[in-house]
């Protein structure tokens, strides 16, 4: 190649580092600066909060009252009651925790098979990287929520775990072949070049030198998976799908739908608050990711 | 006897792309031995940079072999095929890309010495990498080790990456237009370090460039191979090919370099060239692949026989018909017949 | 012995020191500045200097002298990151007014780009619109200014383009990616020259090309100044450049600049620490005698971090307790000569740059 531009030889020390923080101090410190990512990150908060200690401010009283069924919100029942008399905000302090658990294990776990298969599809190619991504599109090929159903069917949902490992099982040939693409990008880096003319070996490679060179494109993801792994457990929750008990806003509506809470005018809300807690939860993690975004491209930012 | 480090035999290698085939090294034969220095010197699509890639064992010639200390690269046991890797590494031309740059300059420079049991834990790594970074001029290196590549000016990156590559205690070293993108005044002192590390450790350089002012100034004391659209033209002792250039392309590019100097510069003689036409890679021209910008251009010969690379006298090699003739290597009509079992399509 | 001590060798200066007549475009004290992260970086930090008509002058400096930031300040094409702390730049236009570069608004902004100044970037492949043709790119800048006589503009662009070296029937058409590196700079420069600019700025114009494109591209800049007599700036990291096209140098270190003069002045007889380094760093190519190369000891400076007095005296051999405190006005040393340095006298081109090691 012939003359290229030099580079700017300045020492711009100050104007990136602050050798002190680590990088995810420094990122933390960017998200709440950031309106959007603080108030995603404010409600997120708020939510695990919630879920931690929700049920011991809101004193619990779950005993079937049928005299009390589907009454209005009053000073008594702050969102009314469900069909069995039930207190509905107690239903709804408690009902996050399970969601949020399984969400995070599920996102974790599709987060992890996609970023291993991936980085290893794009590094070593050949017949591994086609059998890679012929299961992954077999698998992306098939409806998600069939396939969750049949999953849910075959294997007796004895916990919440196992629930997350089908949605994980469900959901990671998306990521995978964003992982791999980055992957095959960074794999043409000098550095990594530099690593394998030092004979530092394959996985030393992929998981010392490529994945930290994408976490901020990790960390982004897996606060999406999140998102759509709550949205999975609540397809299989509304379709009944999931024999598990409990209380969990998924299970509200599958029973607030089925136990006819849509006909009655007092019962509004108990259809409503499961549907609004997992809207504002999402959103929350929406803006944060939208926001992460920001922060890791600083192209996308203002001025 | 001592085999070259590095051998190239007759070395073809072709690229196929969509839009047909590009030989980007055309049947090149060098050798490079111990404690040398070489420059292979050409602009783009020279084929330099695949040169070096199948030094460093990044790529397989098409045909044609490689050898390192006399072993065929692609016929290596595996213990030699270790041997090799760790004995010859390479320096980038980006200083902003040859880093990692998550990974703070002590921890790039451990992880080779670690990783290959070359010191015994973090104390004895960090002594070593410190002692690294001295070799290449950045003191102290204590300051240096915490820190991440951004923080870094590009030359100070380039020296890491040399003191990288020397982690392995490397025999050969490969610079690829390794200061191309420093400045100026900063380059000089990089081509010095450079120099001292091979007089103090024995280190061969094979130097690629574009830049004949940095093969001027590290090469002097070596050789220069000048290249031209994946032939080998020209080469021989740096200030026998810069001083008096045989070949016409090394004459052209001599006489096209601007000089930091207005009356030279305004005085010097340009060589002019039939054509400014760069060649098209994927079409070249038949016969010696310079006929269509030749100022020598002799017709019927040069664009049906390809020239063959030879001795023409003095430890100078050169790729042309008409040197050839000059210097009373062969007769005319022989040129035409020696050459002839050689003309490409 | 009495010295000249002027601050900026412009036409505000006492008479005798230019060489031709009018003057094109006079920058004063002008001030660049970015913002980032850790502070304002001052990017251009008291330029003054003129060009004349008909001259062509060269800005000459490495990364971080603030070479491209002023070219760019001058057309109004600064990042949003970017803005002009103080100073001024005026430009003299062909029917004879003078414009506040600085405080041009849209319309008239327009009207000075492409028909007074017309800068040439220096990645030819970043300046041209991809997925126009040749031929539009032409049009589009001529309609653009108010000249819709297509036919006219084909003339012209042709014309422009056989100046070039260029074949106008088989260029017109074709698109950018279809054309090599060397070919498409040369597009750009007819471009530029469409509208008969009076000043044509370019930027790294030899950059990221071959050695023979270079040498083409330089033939050919040359060739066109002899035959439209147009005025040129030109902005390189290469002194070599400024040896071939230029009259006049100015080297430029951290933003300012230390060294202005006639071009043989400047090589054969530098008169700042700075320019000596820059020549000693670059070997004559041709002739079998070696030169021994020195370069210049320490790094370039932090921008957001320069330190009093002198820029360049961290890495000066001649420096002393003055430099290190004040900073060194632009002193006249020979006719049209100026350099900023307190010790010029004892800058001495045959004495090579002390150092060699970082």
């Amino acid at each position: 190649m012939a003359q290229m531009a030099t580079t700017p030889d300045t020492v711009p020390a100050s104007v990136v580092a602050r050798p002190t923080t680590s990088r995810g101090a420094a990122t933390l410190r960017l998200l709440l600066h950031n309106k959007v990512g603080a108030a995603g990150f404010a409600i997120f908060l708020f939510f695990v909060l919630l879920a931690i200690f929700g049920p011991l401010i809101v004193s619990g009283d779950t005993t079937t009252n049928l005299t009390q069924i589907y009454q209005a919100p009053s000073s008594r029942h702050i969102f009314g009651t469900d069909y069995e008399g039930r207190d509905v905000l107690v239903q709804i302090v408690r009902g996050g925790r399970s969601i949020m658990i399984v969400g995070a294990l599920a996102a974790l776990l599709s987060t992890a098979i996609a970023v291993t298969f991936g980085a290893l599809s794009a590094f070593i190619g050949g017949w591994l990287d086609s059998l890679i991504l012929t299961v992954a599109d077999v698998v992306l090929t098939i409806p998600y929520i069939i396939l969750l159903g049949v999953l849910a069917a075959f294997i007796k949902l004895s916990s919440p775990i196992l629930l997350a490992f089908i949605i994980a099982a469900v959901s990671w040939p998306t990521l995978l072949r964003a992982v791999r693409a980055q992957v095959l990008s960074l794999k043409e880096r000098e550095y990594i070049e530099a690593a394998r003319m030092l004979d530092l070996g394959t996985p030393y490679i992929i998981f010392r030198e490529v994945i930290p060179n994408m976490m901020s494109y990790i960390v982004i993801n897996f606060v999406i998976a999140m998102t759509s792994a709550i949205y999975g457990q609540i397809i299989l929750y509304f379709l009944g799908l999931v024999p598990l008990a409990g209380d969990n806003w998924g299970l509200m509506i599958n029973l607030a739908y089925t136990r006819g809470a849509l006909f009655f005018r007092n019962s509004l809300w108990y259809i409503l608050s499961p549907i609004l807690a997992i809207s504002l939860l999402q959103l929350s993690l929406v803006m944060i990711s939208r926001s992460l975004e920001e922060i890791f491209n600083p192209r996308l930012r203002e001025g | 006897m001592n085999d070259p480090l590095l051998a190239f035999e007759s070395v073809r290698r072709e690229f196929v792309t969509r839009r047909g085939r590009i030989h980007a090294v055309d049947d090149i034969s060098l050798a490079i031995e111990q404690g040398e220095i070489l420059c292979l010197v050409g602009e783009s699509g020279s084929g330099k940079t695949t040169m070096a890639r199948m030094a460093a064992g990044l790529l397989r010639p098409t045909s044609g072999v490689v050898r390192y200390a006399g072993r065929d690269l692609s016929a290596m046991t595996k213990a030699e095929t270790k041997t090799y890797r760790r004995a010859v590494q390479i320096v980038h031309q980006d200083p902003y890309a040859s880093l990692n740059p998550v990974h703070t300059i002590g921890e790039t420079l451990r992880a080779p010495l670690l990783h290959h049991h070359l010191v015994r834990g973090r104390r004895q790594a960090d002594d070593r990498a410190a002692e690294l970074l001295s070799q290449v001029e950045l003191t102290p290196p204590e300051n240096f080790l915490t820190k991440h590549p951004h923080q870094l000016s590009g030359g100070q990156r380039q020296r890491v990456s040399i003191a990288r590559a020397l982690a392995l205690n490397p025999r050969i070293i490969i610079a690829d237009e390794a200061v191309s993108m420093v400045d100026v005044s900063i380059r000089v002192s990089l081509l010095n370090t450079m120099l001292r590390l091979r007089d103090e450790l024995g280190v061969t350089f094979l130097f690629i460039t574009h830049d004949l002012a940095v093969v001027k100034y590290f090469a002097w004391e070596g050789n220069v191979g000048v290249m031209y659209v994946g032939n080998l033209v020209e080469y021989g002792r740096t200030p026998q090919v810069i001083g008096t250039p045989l070949h016409p392309y090394t004459r052209a590019l001599i006489a096209a370099i601007p000089e930091a100097d207005p009356d030279m510069t305004q005085a010097k003689e340009k060589l002019q060239l039939r054509s400014i036409e760069i060649p098209n890679l994927l079409a070249l021209p038949t016969g010696c692949v310079f006929h269509p910008r030749c100022p020598l251009f002799v017709p019927g010969l040069c664009d049906s026989v390809a020239p063959v690379f030879m001795d023409v006298g003095e430890g100078r090699d050169v790729a042309c018909h008409v040197v050839a003739r000059e210097r009373g290597r062969i007769a005319m009509d022989d040129a035409a017949g020696c050459a002839g079992e050689r003309a490409t399509a | 012995m009495l010295r000249d001590r002027v601050t900026s060798p412009t036409k505000t200066s006492p008479a005798g020191e230019r060489l031709e007549e009018g003057i094109v475009l006079a920058v004063q004290d002008l001030w660049v500045e970015y913002r980032t992260r850790a502070g304002m970086m001052q990017a251009v930090r008291g330029v003054t200097f003129d060009v004349r008509a008909g001259e062509s002058i060269a800005l000459i400096g490495e990364s971080g002298s603030g070479k491209s930031t002023l070219g760019l300040a001058l057309l109004g094409l600064l990042a949003r990151t970017a803005r002009v702390a103080q100073g001024a730049a005026r430009f003299r236009t062909k029917d004879g007014d003078t414009l506040n570069l600085l405080a041009l608004h849209n319309e008239q902004m327009r009207r000075f780009r492409w028909q007074e100044c017309a800068m040439v970037f220096q990645s030819a492949l970043n300046a041209l619109n991809p997925v126009l043709r040749v031929a539009d790119h032409f049009q589009d800048t001529a309609r653009a200014h108010g000249q819709r006589e297509d036919a006219r503009t084909r003339a012209r662009a042709a014309e422009l383009l056989r100046m070039v070296q260029l074949d106008p029937d088989r260029v017109l058409p074709a698109f950018p990616h279809e054309l090599s590196g060397g070919m498409r700079q040369r597009v750009s420069i007819a471009l530029g020259l469409l509208l008969e600019p009076q000043l044509l700025i370019l930027d790294e114009p030899t950059t990221a090309l071959d050695i023979l494109t270079q040498r083409m591209i330089i033939d050919v800049i040359r060739a066109l100044r002899q035959r439209l007599q147009f005025t040129m700036l030109f902005i390189s990291h290469d002194l070599s450049l400024a040896a071939e096209l230029a009259d006049r140098v100015a080297t430029m270190y951290a933003g300012q600049i230390v060294e202005i003069g006639p071009v043989r002045e400047v090589f054969y007889a530098p008169k700042h620490p700075y320019t000596v380094g820059l020549l000693d760093a670059v070997p004559p190519i041709a002739g079998d005698e070696f030169t021994p190369l020195t370069s210049i000891p320490g790094s370039p400076p932090n921008l957001l971090d320069i330190p009093p007095g002198c820029p360049f005296h961290p890495r000066c051999r001649y420096a002393t307790e003055i430099c290190a405190r004040q900073a060194p006005p632009l002193e006249r040393v020979a006719e049209d000569h100026y350099t900023a340095c307190f010790h010029h006298d004892q800058v001495d081109r045959n004495r090579p740059f002390a150092g060699g090691t970082q």
